[in-house]
C-alpha cells in the first residue's frame, strides 16, 4: 500500500483602503515570500533568520519608495510635456 | 464554521482520474471571494469546505473594482518536486479598486466543470474599501506551497 498526505498551505490577504498597497505592505510581501522562517527552528537560527528578513524588508520598503519617486517622475515628465501643468503638479505632489 | 479551509475530497480523486492539469499550459484555475453572514452578493452564506465540489455563487462576493464575478484567473507556477514532496503554486493575485469583504476563497478547475480543488479560509473577515485586495500565496516549498502532495 502508498500512502499519500495531501495538504493546501495557508495564504496571506493584504488589503489597503482608498488606494493601492503601501510600501511597507508591499515589502512585507516581498520578505514573506522570499523567507520563511519555521516558529520551531532552533532559536540562533530562527533569530538569524529573522534579523536577515528584517534587512530584506528594509532594503525592498527603500527600493519601492525609489520605484515609485522615480516613476511618478516620469509621468510628471510626459504629463508637464502635454502641457497639463496643474495635473503634473498634483502628481508631483503624491 | 460555514468556510473551512480544505483540500476538496473530490479533487483528491479527480486527481486520479487525470481530471487537473495544472502545467502551465494546462487547464486554466480561477479564486473567487466568499462571505459569511450578509457580505455575499445575495445576502446568502457561503458553506464551503471538504465536501464542495465545483463552484458556486452562493456567498460569493459581488463585483468590484477589478473583481468579477466568478472570481480572478490564477496565473500558474508549474509543478515541481520538493525533495520527495510535489508542489504546485500560484502567482499572487489582485483586486485593484474594489470593495470588498472576504472570509474566504475557492479555488477551482474553470475548464473541466468548474470542478472544486481547494477552500481557503482567511480566518476572519477581510476587507478593502474602494482599495486593493491582495491573497499572496505561501513560499512554494514542501512545508508551505499552496498545495502539495507528499
Amino acid at each position: 500500500m502508498f500512502e499519500s498526505i495531501s495538504t493546501i498551505g495557508a495564504v496571506n490577504i493584504i488589503t489597503s483602503d482608498e488606494g493601492g498597497l503601501s510600501n511597507d505592505q508591499i515589502a512585507d510581501m516581498l520578505a514573506n515570500k522570499l523567507l520563511y522562517v519555521s516558529s520551531d527552528a532552533p532559536e540562533p537560527i530562527r533569530l538569524q533568520a529573522e534579523a536577515f528578513k528584517d534587512r530584506v524588508r528594509y532594503l525592498a520598503q527603500y527600493y519601492i519608495e525609489l520605484a515609485r519617486k522615480e516613476e511618478r517622475a516620469s509621468i510628471c515628465a510626459k504629463v508637464r510635456e502635454a502641457g497639463q501643468l496643474e495635473l503634473a503638479k498634483a502628481i508631483g505632489r503624491l | 464554521m460555514a468556510i473551512a479551509q480544505a483540500m476538496c475530497t473530490s479533487f483528491k480523486t479527480e486527481l486520479l482520474t487525470g481530471t487537473h492539469n495544472f502545467a502551465t499550459n494546462g487547464n486554466a484555475f480561477k479564486l473567487a471571494l466568499y462571505a459569511e453572514g450578509s457580505g455575499g452578493k445575495s445576502n446568502t452564506t457561503a458553506t464551503l469546505g471538504a465536501t464542495t465540489t465545483a463552484f458556486t455563487t452562493t456567498g460569493e462576493v459581488a463585483s468590484s473594482g477589478t473583481y468579477a464575478t466568478g472570481g480572478g484567473t490564477l496565473t500558474k507556477v508549474a509543478p515541481s518536486a520538493a525533495g520527495t514532496t510535489a508542489i504546485t503554486d500560484f502567482a499572487d493575485l489582485s483586486f485593484t479598486t474594489a470593495t470588498i469583504t472576504a472570509m474566504g476563497a475557492l479555488i477551482y478547475n474553470d475548464t473541466n466543470g468548474d470542478k472544486a480543488v481547494a477552500v481557503l479560509d482567511f480566518t476572519s473577515n477581510k476587507t478593502s474599501t474602494s482599495g486593493t485586495f491582495t491573497i499572496q500565496f505561501p513560499t512554494a516549498d514542501a512545508s508551505n506551497a499552496i498545495i502539495r502532495i507528499a
